[in-house]
C-alpha cells in the first residue's frame, strides 16, 4: 500500500470512528430496545419503524420464533400497512394458485432513469418507445450482437428479440437503450436521435431529456429514477403434469410505479374500464393484460395466456389486503418459508358477478383450510 | 412480465444466521455509507432500509459470497434514488466528544478531497480503504469487473494525489 493509500485509509477509519453511534436495531426478539443514541426525534422514529418492520416481517417468516406473539407486533405495525397485496377471488377452472413471493430486488439490475414516449389517441396510446439510461459504472459493458447503426455520432447496435427492437449504445458514462415493443426500428431510431443525456455536477444525477420528437409523439411517462423494488405477485397456473410443456397462466403483479410507466412499457394499449376505474388493455405476446392504478403511484397488472374473459374476471375478482394478512394467507398454503414459492391447489370456482361499479369483486375463495 | 422471477428453494437459513450477520455488519455498513454519502442521517436510513431488504431476501442472499456487499450496494442505490444531496457534510457531523479510546484524528484535507470525488468513485474508495475489501470483493459487491474497480481506484487516487499534493 502506498503512502497515499495509507493516509486515505487512516483518515477514513478515524472519521468513521468519530461518527455518532446509534443503538443496535435488531436483536432477534421484540424485547424493548435501548433508546437509540441518535441526533433527532425523526431519525429515532425512523429507526424504531425500521426495527418494527424487521421484527414484524421476521415473525411472519420464521415460525419458530418464540416471543412476543405475532399479534402484538402485527398490531404495532398495522398503522403503516397498506392494502396493496393481492388475493385472487376468481381462479379459472382446473387451475392452481401459486402465492409467489416478492420478486427479488436484483442487485445486478441497477438504478436507471427511464421514460416512455408514445402517441396518445382517444382510444389509448400507440407507438410507445421506452428509453432507459444506465450508469455505465453500475452495469457490465457487454455489447450485444446485432446490426451496427449510428445514433448522433455514437456507434450503436440494433437487435431484435421476440418481436421487439432495441437500440443500444454507450455514451460517455452511460449505457442507453431505446426499445420499441412493437418492433418498429425506424421509430426507435427517430426517438433515439433526439435523446439528450447529461449529468448534473457535482452531484452526478443523470438527466434525460428529449429534443423535438417526431410528429404526434410526446412524453407519455416522464423520466424518473427506477430503483429495483420488490413487489408482491401471485401466479395462477393451469394444472401442470409431467406432459405439460407450456401451461396456461395468469400473473398478478403489484408494483410501486405509475400506470403510465407500467402500461407504457408495453408500447401500445387500449383504454378500458377495469374495476370501475380507467385502465388499459394490452395485447402481448402471451395474450392479454389489464393495467390499472390501485393507488396513486401503485399499479396492478393482471395478464397471461388464459382467455380474455378469464383474465378480466381475475382482475375484477381481486381482493387487496395488508401485507400481514397476505403473509398469513401465504403461510397457510404450504409448510415452506415464505421466501420460497409455494403451490397450493384451491377449489374451482365460477367467475364472480362483476358489479358495474367495480367494487364488488366477490369473496375470496382461497380461505385458510 | 413483472413478477415472473421466482425465489429459489436451495436452502433455508436460520434467523440466528441473519442476526449474526446484522450484528457484525450493521455498524460498518452504516459508517461506510456515511463516508460514501456524506451524511450520517441518510446513512442511518439507508442502512435500515438495506438491512430490512436483506432480511426479506435472506434466503437468497445468504448464499452470496459477501452478503454485506449486496447490503452496501442496496444502501447506496436507495440513498441515491431518494436524495439529492447538496454537500458532502460528514466533517460537520462528527461526534464533538468522541470516546477517549480514539487516538487518531481525521485528516480534514483527505476527507474533503474524498468528498469531492464523484458518486462513481467515492463508494469504491470507501469500500476499498474503509471496509478494507479487496478489489475482487469490491467488484463482486458492485457487480462490475475487477479491472473496472482497479481503473476507478486508479482514477480516484490520481485525483486525490493531485488535490493533496502527493504522489499516487
Amino acid at each position: 500500500m502506498t503512502k497515499l493509500e495509507d493516509r486515505i485509509r487512516s483518515s477514513l477509519h478515524a472519521t468513521a470512528q468519530q461518527l455518532p453511534d446509534t443503538a443496535e436495531g435488531f436483536t432477534g426478539t421484540a424485547e424493548p430496545q435501548s433508546p437509540p443514541r441518535v441526533r433527532g426525534p425523526v431519525v429515532a422514529v425512523a429507526v424504531m419503524i425500521g426495527v418494527l418492520v424487521v421484527l414484524g416481517g421476521s415473525l411472519f417468516w420464521f415460525s419458530n420464533l418464540g416471543e412476543p406473539s405475532p399479534g402484538d407486533v402485527a398490531d404495532s405495525v398495522a398503522a403503516i400497512q397498506l392494502e396493496r397485496f393481492p388475493i385472487p377471488g376468481y381462479v379459472p377452472p382446473s387451475a392452481e394458485l401459486v402465492y409467489g413471493d416478492y420478486a427479488v430486488p436484483d442487485p445486478t439490475n441497477p438504478s436507471s432513469v427511464d421514460a416512455v414516449v408514445a402517441r396518445t389517441t382517444p382510444e389509448g396510446f400507440t407507438d410507445g418507445v421506452v428509453v432507459t439510461v444506465y450508469d455505465a459504472s453500475q452495469v457490465g459493458i457487454g455489447v450485444p450482437e446485432g446490426e451496427p447503426v449510428v445514433i448522433n455520432g455514437h456507434q450503436a447496435t440494433l437487435f431484435r428479440n421476440k418481436g421487439r427492437v432495441t437500440l443500444w449504445w454507450q455514451q460517455d458514462d452511460h449505457v442507453v437503450t431505446v426499445r420499441s415493443p412493437a418492433g418498429d426500428a425506424t421509430l426507435a431510431e427517430s426517438v433515439a436521435s433526439v435523446v439528450t443525456i447529461a449529468n448534473t455536477e457535482p452531484f452526478d444525477e443523470t438527466v434525460l431529456t428529449f429534443g423535438s420528437l417526431p410528429d404526434g409523439l410526446a412524453v407519455f411517462a416522464p423520466p424518473r429514477l427506477a430503483p429495483p423494488e420488490p413487489h408482491p405477485y401471485v401466479q395462477i397456473h393451469a394444472s401442470m403434469g409431467p406432459e405439460t410443456v407450456d401451461p396456461e397462466f395468469v400473473t398478478i403483479a403489484v408494483v410501486r410505479d405509475t400506470i403510465a410507466q407500467v402500461a407504457g412499457a408495453f408500447g401500445s394499449a387500449t383504454a378500458t374500464e377495469i374495476r370501475g376505474v380507467d385502465g388499459y388493455q394490452v395485447e402481448t405476446a402471451d395474450g392479454v393484460s389489464f393495467v390499472w392504478s390501485h393507488d396513486p403511484g401503485v399499479t396492478v397488472t393482471v395478464g397471461g395466456t388464459y382467455p380474455e374473459a378469464d383474465i378480466r374476471a381475475v382482475a375484477e375478482g381481486l381482493d387487496f389486503v395488508t401485507e400481514a394478512d397476505w403473509r398469513r394467507q401465504y403461510d397457510s398454503t404450504g409448510p415452506q418459508l415464505p421466501t420460497t414459492t409455494t403451490t397450493h391447489a384451491i377449489p374451482i370456482t365460477e367467475p364472480p358477478a362483476v358489479g358495474t361499479d367495480g367494487d364488488d369483486p366477490g369473496a375470496p375463495t382461497t380461505t385458510v383450510p | 412480465m413483472a413478477g415472473e422471477e421466482r425465489v429459489g428453494v436451495s436452502s433455508i437459513p436460520s434467523q440466528r444466521e441473519f442476526t449474526d450477520f446484522y450484528a457484525e455488519w450493521r455498524d460498518p455498513i452504516r459508517r461506510a455509507l456515511a463516508l460514501a454519502i456524506g451524511d450520517i442521517t441518510i446513512a442511518d436510513d439507508a442502512t435500515d432500509e438495506a438491512m430490512t431488504r436483506a432480511l426479506a431476501w435472506w434466503a437468497k442472499i445468504h448464499d452470496y459470497e459477501r452478503p454485506e456487499g449486496w447490503v452496501y450496494r442496496v444502501g447506496l442505490n436507495w440513498s441515491r434514488g431518494l436524495f439529492r444531496k447538496r454537500r458532502y457534510e460528514i466533517l460537520t457531523q462528527l461526534d464533538p466528544d468522541p470516546p477517549a479510546t480514539d487516538t487518531s484524528l481525521p485528516d480534514i484535507d483527505v476527507i474533503e478531497a474524498v468528498g469531492c470525488l464523484s458518486w462513481r468513485l467515492r463508494p469504491i474508495v470507501v469500500a476499498r480503504y474503509y471496509l478494507d475489501w479487496s478489489t475482487a470483493d469490491v467488484a463482486a459487491a458492485f457487480g462490475i469487473p475487477e479491472g473496472t474497480v482497479k481503473s476507478r481506484l486508479s482514477r480516484a487516487l490520481s485525483r486525490l494525489a493531485r488535490d493533496l499534493g502527493e504522489t499516487p
